[in-house]
């Protein structure tokens, strides 16, 4: 799926068009960025129409405010910020279990599930099964980083944008991951010394 | 040129082009599928980040293109109901007092009417290049569009730049440029309107939907709300043409695959197999309404001239063999019945039947079987 994505210049030009006035400019970006959108907000509240609703409503404003949208520097970095302040909010109004005012408690759940279907290797399925079960056992903010650096491809600056974080804040995150990481794989006798993140 | 030579794991994760290589997506298969042959010693490295590129994989989630494509065009659709209003003071919407249309007695030129029943508008968006649906909106937007929404329990009237009049049906929405520009006189419809479209060299075109109706004459109703399944338009007067809204190239070539309407006939549109057809309306009515009611008397008159009178009054052209029927004359007097409650009463006086084929009525003598 990822080299189905919208080249950024595209999205940039899609970006310009729709601000000045092309309604099907904004449904192109719409149609293009859906999956990743849709895989997103299933992250964050794995509930197929509630996700589709909440996708229709963001789309919906940017239309109806296209006066006042300014020139992004990542529209799908953009689109992806813009969801899920929508959904947090949605999902405050629904439960009074969430509270809206506390954006960074938030549920994200990622079943991270290592693409081994080309290994012919045993041992290697192994090992990256065994990389797999480390990875999915980090707290739900660092998956969420790993997520949305190794599946969504945004960069460290767009990172810190979608969680709501200083780019400092950020980096201590990854460093977290990568200590706990560290220190999974010499417990389990992988002996994979993996400076992973450093420079996101 | 990278320096792969000292890249650690680190470098090779965060390396695109070698996240697009472990995902499946390079572009680069070979250079990669052979870098270790080039660079025997990074074995551990690179050995290391492929599997921890395979390990951050996620299953993506059941969606079908189809999915997308719905989801697309509902915004679409719902969407279109808040076309931008730039220049506010050319928006009908709301400022004029809904006003009962006098349909008979003021348009007394000829009438043509059409009713449209367009169903869900759909647009198909077809990867990788989304192609407008409507070329002509792409054109207009760029003169901006200027939308209204008739809202109210009454006909709503605009006027256009052209002077052009709408008569908006309520909960009705028209879209039109605030000043027609270039060869064509195009607005677009959901619900249903009365046009009395000024006469001038630009054809006027009503886009409902994946149909285009274009007026040859000069007044006329489209009906299209997006429930039915089927676009129909029905002509009561005057004279129109309707084909489909596929592409740019179909419109601007001459021989477009539509059909010309005249008074009293119909266009169906069925849009799932695309095909356009023509009949008749359902109820014709009389094209110059005199002032008093009509009637037909006749007394002993032969079949022909009746069917030839009946043929002028509604506009719909009578096929028969003349000769089969001049024979038959006819005594009755016809006022208020329907144009086919007339043709059943005089057919059943003839001993003859009628069909309704391509927006023509074909009467042709029943075959009586002699009894042996």
């Amino acid at each position: 799926m990822m080299s189905r994505r919208l080249p950024p210049d595209d999205a940039q030009q899609l970006w310009q068009e729709y601000r000045s006035g092309d309604m099907y400019a904004l449904a192109k970006i719409m149609q293009s960025h859906y999956s990743d959108l849709f895989h997103w907000g299933m992250r964050l509240h794995a509930d197929r129409e509630f996700v589709k609703d909440c996708i229709q409503e963001i789309f919906l404003n940017l239309w109806k405010m296209q006066e006042s949208i300014r020139p992004v520097e990542n529209v799908r970095a953009y689109l992806l910020v813009v969801l899920k302040s929508r959904m947090l909010r949605e999902l405050a109004k629904k439960h009074t279990a969430y509270n809206s005012s506390v954006s960074d408690e938030y549920a994200f759940s990622v079943e991270f599930s290592a693409d081994i279907h080309l290994i012919e290797e045993e041992h290697e399925i192994y090992q990256t099964r065994k990389l797999e079960y480390v990875i999915n056992h980090l707290p739900d903010r660092q998956k969420e980083l790993i997520y949305l650096r190794f599946y969504q491809n945004l960069s460290f600056e767009q990172i810190a944008d979608v969680m709501h974080l200083g780019r400092q804040s950020v980096y201590n995150l990854l460093q977290k991951s990568l200590n706990s990481l560290r220190k999974n794989w010499t417990v389990n006798g992988i002996g994979l010394v993996l400076y992973f993140l450093k420079e996101v | 040129m990278k320096n792969y030579e000292s890249y650690t794991v680190d470098d090779f994760i965060q390396d695109e082009e070698f996240r697009d290589w472990v995902q499946g997506n390079s572009s680069r298969e070979s250079f990669w599928m052979s870098f270790l042959q080039q660079y025997p010693e990074q074995w551990e490295a690179f050995k290391h980040a492929e599997r921890f590129i395979r390990s951050t994989n996620v299953p993506d989630e059941r969606l079908s293109e189809g999915e997308i494509r719905k989801e697309t065009n509902l915004f679409i659709e719902r969407a279109s109901a808040y076309i931008p209003v730039r220049n506010p003071t050319k928006i009908p919407r709301n400022t004029e007092q809904p006003t009962v249309y006098p349909f008979g007695s003021r348009w007394k030129l000829a009438i043509a009417a059409l009713l449209a029943m367009a169903s869900g508008i759909s647009w198909y968006f077809s990867q990788p290049d989304l192609p407008h649906p409507f070329p002509q909106l792409a054109e207009a937007n760029k003169t901006q569009l200027v939308e209204t929404i008739n809202d109210t329990q009454q006909p709503l009237r605009v006027v256009l730049n052209d002077s052009s009049e709408v008569l908006l049906s309520p909960k009705s929405q028209l879209r039109y440029p605030a000043r027609f520009t270039g060869n064509s006189r195009t607005v677009y419809l959901t619900g249903e309107a009365s046009f009395a479209v000024k006469h001038k060299s630009q054809p006027f075109m009503v886009y409902t939907g994946e149909m285009v109706t274009k007026v040859l004459g000069t007044q006329f109703v489209v009906r299209a709300f997006d429930l039915d399944r089927n676009i129909t338009v029905q002509v009561i007067s005057g004279k129109v043409s309707v084909y489909k809204a596929k592409t740019k190239q179909s419109l601007d070539n001459k021989e477009v695959r539509g059909l010309i309407l005249y008074a009293n006939q119909a266009a169906l549109f069925e849009k799932t197999a695309g095909n356009l057809t023509k009949t008749l309306v359902a109820n014709p009515s009389l094209l110059n309404k005199p002032e008093k009611e009509a009637s037909f008397v006749y007394d002993e008159i032969p079949l022909p001239v009746i069917l030839r009178e009946l043929e002028t009054s509604y506009g719909i052209p009578i096929q028969f063999d003349e000769q089969s029927f001049t024979s038959s004359r006819i005594t009755a007097t016809l006022s208020n019945e329907s144009l086919y409650e007339k043709l059943d009463l005089l057919c059943k006086a003839a001993s003859a039947s009628y069909e309704i084929t391509d927006g023509q009525i074909v009467i042709s003598p029943l075959r009586v079987h002699a009894p042996k």
